[in-house]
């Protein structure tokens, strides 16, 4: 009799230690699939962000000057958003220290200092009041049918309405291929019509001002006098005084920041 | 609570302590303190510095705030949701680890540092999501 209840109660305990182990290989296996589901959903989240994060990288995918969607209006509105801009000047106009930039729209090269450097610039020393930026445009990269010409002259006009800063940055997320023709009036008008509160026929309208010719020439002759031969250059000095030229060889940060903070620290004293 | 938990919500709070302060940087308008030459200020100037126009370290900030209260809510939702947010902070710190690299050419510490908590947050939310059960999570 006894021996036959503990028969009973060893086989119950191997149905329930089988049952327990079959349950937990469901539940493993469901937490398998679980954790793939849940893979896949982060990783398709993942492309997205990569996606929508690379629209506008270090490569301009030139959309813009083929037609398309100009690229980084929200990000280069903010950029500028709260500093004064007067004609060619970016920055508070008492500014101890002045930096002029010497650099033609259709330079990709001057595309990748505007994509690097540029922008910790405006933050540290532009919007804090400290430096004033002139931009001084010049057009002979890529100026196969006067191109960078074109170029140039928009944006001059565009500095009449003191949004120069905005429309050359724009310039350069949107930049095309410097071996091809695409400063076109539809492009300039796509470029121009994304800067905040301009006026984009006045803009374009204005370029025929035998000011902006004038404008151009003498930027061209500032160029050659400093004795700069390529684009983007840069000379730097007190507001008011004799510049120097910034002998970069990269566009890291400190290669500006050491001949600014150097001024700045001279014009404390 | 059960160890990983806690380990869980240990990094997640750290993580949310750095991606606050960065987040308040940006607003602000301060330079983030950097052990290296402008290396955190160029990361944080550069044009991924920003998703559809809000600031990476904010959708961090939300993404930590995410895992610590996904924390308490019971159930699978609670585990797989844990996971998916780790797993995509996982995903994404390792292309914007990539990007500093090899786009921008500086290293942000606090973005490395966030990496690393994201990553190890990864692993412990598959952890706890493949054993909740067997510790007893459902019984």
């Amino acid at each position: 009799m006894s021996s036959r209840r503990e028969e009973k109660e060893r086989l119950r305990l191997e149905r329930e230690q089988r049952d327990r182990e079959r349950q937990a290989v469901a539940t493993r296996s469901r937490r398998l699939k679980l954790l793939g589901t849940v893979l896949a959903a982060a990783a398709a989240v993942v492309v997205i962000a990569i996606i929508a994060s690379g629209s506008g990288g270090s490569k301009s995918n030139g959309a813009a000057a083929k037609g398309g969607k100009v690229a980084e209006v929200s990000q280069v509105t903010a950029r500028f958003n709260g500093i004064p801009q007067n004609g060619l000047v970016l920055g508070n106009p008492k500014a101890p220290v002045t930096m002029v930039e010497f650099a033609d729209l259709k330079c990709p090269v001057c595309r990748e200092y505007t994509l690097s450097a540029f922008p910790t610039l405006v933050n540290r020393y532009v919007r804090t009041g400290k430096v004033k930026m002139v931009l001084q445009l010049q057009h002979f990269v890529g100026n196969q049918n006067d191109d960078s010409q074109h170029a140039a002259e928009m944006a001059l006009a565009v500095a009449k309405q003191n949004k120069l800063w905005n429309f050359a940055d724009l310039f350069y997320y949107n930049q095309g291929d410097e071996t091809t023709t695409y400063v076109t009036d539809p492009f300039l008008r796509r470029i121009a019509a994304a800067v905040p509160g301009l006026q984009v026929n006045q803009a374009l309208a204005a370029r025929s001002d035998p000011a902006i010719a004038q404008q151009l020439s003498q930027s061209s002759n500032e160029f050659d006098t400093a004795g700069f031969t390529g684009t983007p250059s840069f000379a730097v000095g007190k507001t008011g005084g004799t510049l120097s030229p910034i002998n970069y060889n990269s566009f890291d940060v400190s290669q500006f920041s050491g001949p600014i903070d150097k001024l700045l620290g001279s014009t404390a004293s | 609570m059960r160890k990983v938990d806690i380990a869980i919500g240990v990094v997640a709070l750290v993580g949310l302590g750095i991606a606050g302060y960065l987040t308040y940087v940006h607003y602000a308008g301060l330079h983030p303190l950097c052990l290296a030459s402008g290396g955190c200020e160029k990361v944080q100037s550069s044009h991924w510095s920003k998703l559809g126009g809000i600031p990476v370290a904010t959708i961090g900030l939300v993404g930590y705030a995410a895992i610590l209260t996904l924390l308490f809510v019971p159930g699978e939702v609670g585990l797989a949701g844990t996971a998916l947010v780790a797993l995509t902070g996982f995903g994404f710190s390792v292309y914007l680890t990539y990007v500093e690299l090899f786009r921008v050419h500086a290293v942000c510490q606090w973005c490395a540092a966030s990496a690393v908590l994201m990553t190890a947050l990864a692993a412990l939310s598959v952890v706890r999501l493949m054993t909740a059960e067997e510790r007893g999570v459902y019984a």
